[in-house]
């Protein structure tokens, strides 16, 4: 019987799997595609071609997950110098070699498909952060500690900042914070930090924003006055949320995304389809699926005692949850309109990738975590490893 | 329980039992193993059903509720106080969660409770609480009113078939192909409409009808090429060219100018979207334009009067405005009946206000106007623009007008003026056309006038016809300044042959024995200087008011037919008055309002106003008077003798009036008059203000006359009536070439 199935082993693996996450994910890809298809609807009838083209993307994102799950966490971590270079570089390639899309040089064209290597900069950070967190360890109590796991961040920020895609770098930063916040670092040196760049705030509204930023927040902070303005695209999303109901008008049979009101409904409005379509039920649903894989996340960090795990969790748990935040805040009109699309929902391939390769790197932290942990102290404990290259030396001060 | 059932129960047979038992060693083994498998898959199936489905409450309770296993107790106190270290400084052994990382945990899950909570509590206000108030501004921006134009309803004349002899070419040529000529036709008197007697019945037939007319829309579009801008402005020439389908297709047809051609390619090169419209086009350029399938081409229809007669008594019918409203004759007057009530029609439209589907929104249809059955006859109406048009054309007038009205029942035939224009085509200095002059323009009777006073006097027994009477060719009135003149001397004649010469002095003398009450209730028996009620804006009253004055000038001027002015219709009435034995009628223009079907709505009947007259001396001898004013030899109005029919009338000519002055040389000809004579079936006068003088004096006999007795003949052989007994059908010549 050499074809014999070991199934003891099989069930253990499937036992480790976190089914569970893996189950969210599918969930949200299927409203996906199933919103996209509304949101393919024109007042000329319309194609599919978001659906199926985010079904395709969707498929790409569970092969994604699922090899991502298979590497164990702790070997990609030990190699974050060089994933992070290769992240580092292909933003600044994307700086020079880039196209520009709304205003944003972000995007790497590769004939049929677009990369944007910002958002598959977010995982690689949450892993990149993790490690240094964890070989830092007591230091990151203190400011110096705190400081270079903080170049780790602030690099790629900087380099996306320069696209210039403030919404995407601003989801680096909640990835950063519940990091070396899960890690040890003192509540009051991020209470500085944070101080710090409120104070830079002035700066950044002089200098940094350009002027249709400040008109999202200016029509954000008075909607009536921007109604036909810069508060268009809230205005509408607004109406065809409101207009929904409570149960909805019925996939497709909307009228405020079919008839062309709603603007960038298959982007980062998407989840006003959801909504126009679906009602409160759909909405209270996503928003539940959301909340349910965040808190999923989470617990799984609970769970685990290796701090890289630990943080590759948290930052994940804390850019979905923020991202979920901002963008539904942006579309319920709680929010200044930010381009950040909702993970897993918007149109978009490289942001679905990203997603999926991070809670593949999640599913991977589930699976290993016990292996990693009965090593006892093999992260922290073994610093001549080969991974330690100048780069990691240079950050860690070793 | 697994999915797989025990094996055993699946082997009922013997044959299957041993063949069961010779494999069960490897079997058994292999059923165990699948079934271990199986439960554990279907045990993760549950799990993640169950933590999918319930997963938000299941995954906060455990993260909520999950407190690390309590540490082991320390063995010694060095190991107690690391302990205490650990957790107060959060620097614990990995996996060991302490009250620090506890509390971490807690902020992270409060921040998103509150969130989320946020997020949840704005959705239920915007879909529950604000959901009527979204749903309306949706509403507003996608559902628009949009009204359905109700159609318009028609006027229809009297069509009593064509006669070859009538069918020559004229300004109401009767175009058989005109547009709405095909409209059923409805039969004169269907329904509940007042007869006409025994006159020839015909068809309704309409002479303004709504048509849905195309107008095109071109929408620009920034993103053709040059090649695609000429093809397109090619397909669309090609399109809207009327050349092949013939000259008559549509009269509205033009192929595209140079002009719109260098608009639309220029728009179309810059890039510009913008709107090109082209209205009234024809059903067939509608068919050839949808047939070309050109992209960005919208066609929509919108009515647009038509009037299949052309100018054929435009001036009665009247014109609609650009919105669809009557805003001249009958279409004013009778704009409520016609207007319909319009409908309501919701449409959806995208961000770009294109209209899109629209099924399951309100719609309300619209319900069309009454039609209009006119008294009008089609072919009376032709033929009297035509003889005014020849008047005109012989003596270039400043203007004319010709009413023919039945005498029984007061239905007016034929309300003609000149100048005419052209409904369908309003151009170049088409104002002064709009007036229909034989209701809004005033003019001095002059002899028509005598008859009614002569008549009078008759009937009352203060004179006779066949009583002599001294005619000098001057006459001094007593108090007034000038004397009274006659054209020619007439010497000692009878009292008919005042009117027959027209004599100013002889009908002076017989006015004057009237009293001036007599006077007075005279001018107003006959509706002088008094609106007769016609259905149309704009009637003139005319004037009478010298008529209470009744001292001798006055008198001496009304003998003349001056000191009053009366409208052309005015006079109509009067002498149709003294053709059908003394009653004067109201002038009916409307005789019906029917709906779609053709059913009669309301009918207005024929309407008797005053009865001015006793009919035994209207009937007689005031009929041989006028009779022999055209047949005489020395009648004034000898031009207006028919070879077919005995004609009676009057001819009159009065300086015509200009800037409250009489012009020393300018008149106005007029002739009123009744035919057949002997049973008056039509009644009818003939006015034209300043016929030229270039070719010598002009008269009321020599101008109007003329026009009058061919309208006459015309008319009643269109009506056929009966030649007049001792006159020959056939008879042709006669006094319409003899002077």
């Amino acid at each position: 019987m050499g074809l014999r199935l070991d199934t003891r082993a099989l069930g253990r693996e499937v036992d480790r799997y976190p089914g569970a996450l893996l189950g969210h994910c599918v969930l949200l890809l299927l409203v996906s595609v199933l919103a996209l298809r509304s949101a393919s609807l024109t007042p000329d009838g319309g194609s599919l071609h978001f659906a199926e083209r985010q079904l395709g993307w969707a498929l790409a994102g569970l092969g994604c997950f699922f090899a991502a799950s298979l590497v164990p966490y702790d070997r990609l971590g030990r190699r974050w110098p060089a994933l992070w270079g290769l992240g580092l570089l292909a933003l600044v390639g994307v700086l020079v070699l880039g196209t520009k899309v709304n205003g944003a040089r972000s995007w790497f064209s590769l004939g049929p498909v677009r990369l944007q290597p910002s958002e598959l900069m977010k995982p690689l950070l949450a892993l990149a952060l993790a490690h240094v967190a964890a070989r830092l360890g007591p230091r990151l109590a203190t400011f110096g500690g705190l400081a270079r796991a903080a170049l780790v961040a602030l690099v790629p920020f900087g380099l996306v900042l320069l696209q210039p895609d403030l919404g995407t770098a601003l989801c680096f930063v909640p990835i950063s914070l519940a990091i070396v916040f899960a890690g040890g670092a003192r509540l009051r040196h991020l209470l500085g930090a944070f101080a710090g760049a409120l104070a830079c705030l002035p700066l950044v509204w002089c200098f940094l924003l350009a002027e249709y930023q400040k008109l999202r927040i200016l029509s954000f902070l008075d909607r009536d006055e921007h109604a036909l303005g810069g508060a268009y695209q809230v205005t509408q999303s607004v109406i065809a949320i409101g207009s929904g109901g409570l149960l909805g008008r019925g996939a497709g049979q909307g009228t405020q995304g079919p008839l062309g009101f709603l603007p960038e409904r298959h982007t980062d409005f998407v989840f006003a389809v959801v909504c126009e379509d679906w009602g409160l039920l759909g909405g209270a649903l996503v928003l539940g699926l959301y909340a349910s894989l965040v808190a999923l996340l989470l617990e799984q960090a609970h769970r685990t005692r290796d701090p890289e795990g630990r943080g590759i969790l948290v930052g994940l748990a804390a850019v979905t949850a923020t991202q979920v935040v901002v963008n539904v805040g942006m579309v319920l009109g709680v929010m200044p309109v930010t381009g950040i699309p909702l993970p897993l929902l918007s149109y978009g391939g490289s942001s679905l990738v990203a997603s999926m390769l991070g809670f593949g790197l999640a599913a991977s932290v589930a699976r290993h975590r016990s292996r990693v942990a009965l090593t006892p102290g093999a992260p922290r404990e073994a610093p001549e490893r080969r991974g330690t290259g100048r780069t990691e030396r240079a950050i860690l001060g070793a | 329980m697994s999915v797989f059932g025990p094996p055993e129960r699946r082997r009922p047979s013997d044959a299957l039992r041993r063949l069961a038992q010779g494999a069960s060693d490897t079997w058994t083994g292999a059923w165990s193993r699948a079934e271990v498998a199986s439960e554990r898959v279907t045990r993760r199936v549950d799990d993640l059903a169950s933590s999918a489905g319930s997963a938000c409450s299941q995954a906060w309770s455990r993260a909520w509720s999950r407190v690390a296993p309590p540490p082991p107790p320390p063995a010694s106190v060095r190991g107690r106080a690391l302990a205490l270290a650990r957790e107060v400084t959060a620097l614990e052994a990995p996996g060991r969660p302490g009250r620090a990382a506890r509390l971490k945990a807690r902020v992270l899950l409060c921040g998103l409770l509150l969130g989320y909570g946020l997020l949840a509590h704005r959705l239920y206000g915007l879909q529950v609480v604000e959901h009527a108030r979204w749903s309306e501004a949706a509403m507003r921006q996608h559902v628009r009113v949009r009204p359905v134009p109700a159609e318009r309803g028609r006027l229809l004349v009297l069509d009593r078939g064509d006669p070859s002899w009538a069918s020559s070419a004229g300004p109401g040529e009767l175009a058989a192909d005109a547009p709405g000529a095909e409209t059923a036709p409805i039969t004169a008197d269907a329904g509940a409409a007042p007869p006409r007697g025994e006159d020839p019945p015909g068809r309704l037939v309409p002479a303004a009808v709504s048509l849905g007319r195309g107008s095109l829309l071109v929408e620009g579009r920034p993103d053709r090429g040059p090649e695609e801008v000429a093809r397109f402005v090619d397909a669309l020439a090609a399109a809207l060219d009327p050349s092949p389908a013939g000259p008559r297709a549509g009269r509205d047809d033009e192929p595209l100018s140079d002009a719109e051609r260098a608009f639309v390619v220029d728009r179309l090169t810059r890039g510009r979207s913008f709107y090109f419209r082209r209205r009234r086009l024809s059903a067939g350029a509608l068919d050839r334009v949808r047939r070309a399938r050109l992209r960005h081409v919208v066609l929509e229809t919108d009515a647009v009067r038509v009037h299949p007669f052309g100018p054929l008594a435009a001036q009665v019918l009247g014109l609609v405005d650009a919105h669809g409203k009557g805003a001249s004759g009958l279409e004013a007057l009778l704009d409520g009946s016609l207007a319909g009530t319009p409908g309501v029609r919701e449409v959806r439209v995208d961000n770009l206000r294109r209209e899109r589907v629209t099924s399951g929104l309100r719609f309300e249809p619209a319900r069309p106007g009454h039609d209009v059955e006119l008294a009008l006859d089609r072919t009376i109406q032709a033929i009297a623009d035509r003889e005014l048009a020849a008047v005109a054309a012989a003596t270039s007038p400043l203007g004319a007008a010709a009413v023919v009205v039945d005498p029984r029942t007061g239905d007016v035939l034929a309300l003609a003026s000149w100048p005419p224009y052209d409904p369908d085509r309003l151009e170049g200095d088409f104002q002064a056309a709009l007036r229909c002059r034989a209701i809004t323009d005033t003019y001095e009777p002059g002899s028509t006038i005598k008859p009614l006073f002569v008549g009078t006097a008759w009937a009352l027994g203060l004179g006779d016809p066949a009583r002599p009477i001294d005619c000098p060719l001057v006459l001094q009135v007593p108090g007034r300044r000038k004397p009274i003149v006659d054209s020619h001397h007439v010497g000692s004649v009878d009292e008919a042959q005042v009117l027959v010469e027209s004599s100013n002095t002889g009908a002076y003398r017989i006015t004057a024995r009237l009293s001036p009450e007599q006077v007075r209730r005279l001018g107003d028996g006959f509706g002088l200087g008094r609106r007769t009620g016609i259905d149309l804006p704009g009637e003139a009253p005319g004037s009478a008011g010298a008529l209470a004055r009744t001292d001798v000038t006055t008198v001496a001027s009304f003998a003349q037919g001056y000191a009053v002015s009366v409208t052309p219709l005015q006079m109509a009435m009067a002498y149709a008055a003294l053709a059908n034995g003394g009653t004067l009628l109201r002038p009916r223009l409307v005789r019906a309002l029917r709906d779609r079907e053709g059913a009669v709505v309301r009918a207005w009947p024929s309407q008797a106003v005053a009865r001015p007259l006793a009919g035994d001396v209207v009937l007689g001898p005031l009929r041989q008077a006028l009779e022999r004013v055209v047949g005489d030899a020395k009648g004034t109005a000898k031009r207006a003798r028919s070879p077919r029919y005995r004609i009676a009338g009057k001819t009159g000519t009065t300086k015509l009036l200009v800037d409250g002055r009489y012009h020393d040389r300018e008149v106005v000809a007029s002739f009123a008059g009744f035919a057949p004579a002997e049973d008056p079936r039509l009644a009818f006068c003939v006015v034209v203000w300043g016929p030229s003088t270039a070719n010598g004096r002009q008269w009321g006999g020599t101008v109007a006359a003329p026009a009058a007795g061919r309208i006459a003949d015309q008319a009643l052989r269109v009506l056929g009536a009966p030649p007049s007994p001792g006159l020959e059908a056939g008879a042709t010549g006669g006094s319409r070439t003899a002077r």
